[in-house]
């Protein structure tokens, strides 16, 4: 298990590399001077001059990307002239609001798709099963962005149940500790403010988890129906089970395993999801930070980001990798 | 019931009466099994033979309420000690499965659940069965692999299903049906996917634990050589039809029926100069196209006109062998 | 291989498919407007109204005929994306599984990489990066898309390779130009159909997620997710000013995942080919 773990660690490194060689490429290959890009067009010959001494523009390449890489790694990313502040802290700044819109997001994808799934698959062929799948496919055809919109129209606008934009009201009372505003409610022993900050989250969190719904609930009902027709619950029938035993103790752990894979798979397109909905929504999370660094082309604090989103996602692969195979004895054991 | 038994001193085991089976498909019946009758008594070795298709896993299924109703039917009687099966509510069926009937299949590689230790995966059994407390459950799982000959069997029971070989995997799925012990155990070809060596092994531990515990056993398969060595009454099958079934001596030895003949053929055998086929010519007819009269009269070399004229009466020969068969062969 | 027409999927993705392709052919003559005339006199016109049968919006530029913009822009990016990631992604894909060894190893890792970014992102940085242009959206969209197809060819490269007829022809001399253009290739074309119908999909929503964000083709064109951007603000007032352009994404989408669902059925029912 332990031999699995470095192994896994290790083979993310090359990727790791290879990554952040890209975005330095990226930076490189841009049109104009390193040095142009990452300064305002306004900038004075001096900040240009400071500029190329900091990043070592007269230097040979290689040793620029060394520069760069140990800045990533020692969390210096440079500094925002938007806002005047270094770019790792304006993330870190920012992390809570996206990380908390992340997680009530998958919260709500997972318990809306699972059982969906599952029941579609338990009455397959039925009328059910037929509702189930117009649904999923109408989820992944959608635009979230179209459907953000929308819930804003009907929910917000005419009934007035949501907030529409926003993470918190002006003159939010509770105190921050965590940065999460449900969290710090709770803390704060304010559950009316949890419920408020929780009906700001409803729009977004529904927004990003409707594309997440449909290919979650597709994969739990094939992979529901494959474990039914696996012969071992067979063997469990004959053994006298009844039915909602075998379905609680053989049919779902293994349907579990291809549905723990594709809630993996979808954090890519959760990350992604959560850039446009937070920019839907004005969320002030990442997503918007870097909506708003692009729009005035505040190049380091775009690349930070870019930077640091890739390495959290491919972070967040390693360890849901890693989770997966403690999950399957099959894989414990033959990687371990 | 119907008909008088060879013994009567004792009742069987298990009996089917005129046992068909239907595929439906829509509107359409197809019937797959045709009126298939035969006993098994206490601690009885029987063998069910026939190609793929024959219809003989679905007889198997049908004894343990296994088949999906809505595509299936059942015609016919099959009583367990003199119960009829087909009456039994659900949990009572279900108090059977796995307890007084049990059941080994085909395939040890995916027949065991794949997530779960060998060991709980026997303690589930215990547990729908018997009101053994947690240690006594432990003690019998113990019990149980070292029957079925596990060195280890504390060890072997904290292993995963992947972690085991094809024989040892079958070794556990016998201990697992043994785990109540059974009446009738169910064996659905249990050693086809296995090695020839490894198939030995197999059927030894199933004939010295029927031997023991005075088992019935239905044994379903297409291995004659297997057949002829373990069996004590042996019943062919072909295209959903008992062409021929009795004492092993007498069907084996001395095949009546074309097709239990033409099967045997097909054996390896090592006597020189003995005329030998790889396979019968031919394929059995899909059972939505059954020819009238005899099913295999196609593919018999000693069929007449009069095969295809009507249903095949069956012959009766010393109270225990019976032919379906208008030219037998002894 | 028989293709069973009768299905709904079939159907229902077709008529779709066909309506939107129609309307991008066809439409500048359907409609007297163009996408760019502004009349502000004929701001905000409803629906079903004479002349401006989808309305018009904040500038009295007339909705069907920006519409008809949209799906052309849509359907050229997201073909183009397609074809350039499927050729190049299959051929990459096929040579991996193929010749296997260092070129494999090495291609393994590149592809690894990409697959590392999460999607979109790394289209939003290359247009950050350099600007907004119609060849950098299809780079943009293209980075990460021909990873599918060569993760198929590959596989499927590698089964076919120690297949008889393609061992016999390599021992006789054929060259490897030869066997990837005769044995390897012609076998890889149903199953890059069928990724190539999903990988369309996932293109148009995502050139409609960059046109929203403002990062797509220059925005004097008008596109389905600029047309929605713009038309956010006037939600409450003018609700089909972001209607009618998302329910041209959807329907063109919905089609193609229909579409791409049938044809895997008639391939193969039992497989899953991977949906990204």
């Amino acid at each position: 298990m332990l031999n699995f773990i470095v192994s896994r660690v290790l083979g993310a490194i090359p990727v790791l590399l290879i990554v952040t060689m890209a975005i330095f490429g990226l930076l490189r290959l841009a049109p104009g001077d390193a040095a142009d890009l990452l300064l305002p067009d306004d900038a004075t010959d001096e900040q240009v001059e400071e500029m190329r001494e900091a990043w070592g523009l007269d230097r040979p390449v290689w040793e620029q990307y060394g520069r760069f890489l140990g800045n990533l790694a020692s969390f210096d990313l440079g500094e925002s002239y938007r806002y005047r502040a270094p770019v790792f802290d304006l993330i870190l700044d920012r992390l809570p609001a996206t990380l908390e819109l992340s997680f009530y997001a998958l919260l709500v994808a997972i318990l809306v798709s699972v059982p969906l799934g599952m029941i579609a698959a338990l009455n397959k062929g039925k009328i059910i099963d037929a509702l189930v799948s117009v649904f999923s496919i109408s989820g992944v055809s959608a635009p979230s962005f179209w459907i953000g919109i929308l819930l804003v129209l009907f929910l917000s606008g005419y009934m007035n149940l949501f907030p529409s934009s926003g993470r918190v009201p002006y003159g939010w009372p509770v105190p921050e500790v965590t940065g999460f505003v449900t969290l710090d409610a709770l803390l704060a022993g304010a559950f009316d403010k949890f419920v408020e900050g929780l009906s700001y989250l409803a729009l977004p969190a529904l927004t990003l988890a409707f594309a997440m719904i449909g290919i979650i609930s597709r994969i739990t009902r094939s992979s529901v129906i494959d474990a039914g027709q696996e012969e071992h619950v067979f063997t469990a029938v004959a053994k006298g089970m009844t039915r909602r035993a075998i379905v609680r103790r053989h049919l779902m752990p293994n349907a579990a395993i291809p549905i723990i894979t594709i809630i993996g798979l979808e954090l890519g397109a959760l990350i992604s999801g959560s850039i446009i909905v937070e920019v839907v929504f004005s969320w002030p999370g990442i997503g918007t930070l870097l909506f708003q660094a692009i729009s005035v082309r505040d190049m380091p604090l775009t690349t930070g980001i870019v930077a640091s989103y890739t390495v959290f996602f491919i972070l967040l692969n390693l360890m849901i990798d890693i989770v997966y195979t403690m999950f399957d004895p099959r894989l414990r054991s033959n990687k371990g | 019931m119907p008909g008088t038994e060879p013994a009567e001193a004792e009742k069987p085991v298990f009996s089917a009466r005129n046992l068909s089976i239907f595929a439906r498909n829509g509107q359409k019946r197809i019937r797959i099994v045709s009126d298939v009758s035969f006993d098994i008594a206490h601690g009885e070795f029987f063998a069910l033979v026939g190609e793929s298709g024959s219809g003989k896993t679905m007889i198997a299924r049908a004894i343990m309420r296994l088949l999906p109703r809505h595509m299936l039917e059942v015609e016919g009687e099959l009583s367990f000690q003199g119960r009829p099966l087909a009456d039994l509510p659900e949990a009572e069926m279900r108090k059977l499965r796995g307890g007084a009937i049990s059941m080994i299949f085909q395939e040890p590689m995916t027949s065991l659940d794949p997530l779960m230790p060998i060991g709980r995966q026997i303690e589930e059994t215990l547990e729908i069965h018997s009101d053994l407390g947690r240690k006594a459950r432990l003690d019998r799982i113990k019990e149980l692999l070292s029957e079925v000959r596990f060195a280890e069997p504390a060890k072997t029971a904290m292993l995963y299903p992947h972690e085991l070989s094809g024989g040892m995997r079958q070794r556990a799925m016998i201990a697992m049906a043994l785990a109540n012990n059974p009446t009738l155990l169910i064996a659905d070809e249990p050693t086809t996917a296995l090695d020839v060596t490894i198939q030995r092994e197999v059927m030894e531990i199933i004939y010295r634990l029927k031997e023991k515990h005075r088992l019935s056993v239905l044994f379903i398969s297409h291995d004659l050589s297997l057949v002829h060595q373990y069996a004590e009454t042996v019943g062919v099958l072909y295209g959903g039809v008992l062409m021929e079934s009795g004492p092993e001596e007498k069907v084996i030895g001395r095949s009546a029926h074309p097709y239990t003949a033409a099967l045997l053929n097909c054996v390896p055998r090592r006597r020189i100069g003995d005329e030998r086929r790889s396979g019968i010519a031919g394929a059995v007819p899909s059972p939505l196209e059954w020819p009238p009269g005899c099913r295999f009269k196609d593919r018999c070399e000693y069929a007449g006109t009069d095969c295809a004229a009507g249903s095949i009466p069956i012959e009766e020969r010393d109270g225990d062998w019976t032919i379906r068969c208008l030219r037998p062969l002894t | 291989m028989k293709f069973d027409f009768f299905n709904l999927k079939f159907i229902l993705g077709g008529l779709l498919l066909g309506l939107v392709l129609f309307l991008a052919i066809f439409g500048p003559i359907l409609t007297p407007h163009t996408a760019n005339h502004q009349s502000l006199m004929d701001s905000l016109v409803p629906p079903l109204s004479e002349g401006h049968i989808l309305g018009t919006d904040h500038l009295g530029r007339d909705i069907l005929a920006r519409m008809i913009s949209g799906a052309r822009v849509s359907l050229a990016i997201a073909g183009s994306v397609v074809l350039i990631s499927g050729v190049v992604g299959v051929l990459i894909g096929a040579l991996s599984g193929y010749l296997r060894g260092t070129w494999d190893l090495v291609t393994q890792k590149i592809v690894e990489s990409f697959w590392a970014f999460p999607p979109i992102l790394l289209a939003i940085a290359i247009l950050a990066f350099f600007g907004q242009s119609l060849t950098n959206v299809i780079l943009a969209l293209t980075i990460q898309r021909w990873i599918p197809y060569s993760r198929m060819a590959r596989a499927q490269a590698m089964v076919l390779r120690s297949r008889a007829y393609v061992e016999a022809s390599s021992v006789m001399g054929g060259g490897l130009a030869w066997i990837l253009r005769r044995h390897i290739l012609p076998n890889l074309m149903a199953s890059a159909i069928i990724v190539g119908t999903f990988s369309m999909a996932t293109a148009i929503l995502a050139e409609a997620s960059l046109s929203f964000l403002g990062l797509g083709v220059p925005p004097q064109i008008a596109t389905w997710g600029g047309m929605l951007a713009e038309g956010r603000s006037y939600i409450t007032r003018a609700w089909w000013l972001a209607v009618m352009p998302g329910v041209g994404i959807f329907i063109t989408v919905l089609s193609l995942n229909l579409l791409g669902d049938w044809l895997r059925d008639q391939y193969d029912p039992k497989k899953n080919l991977n949906l990204v």
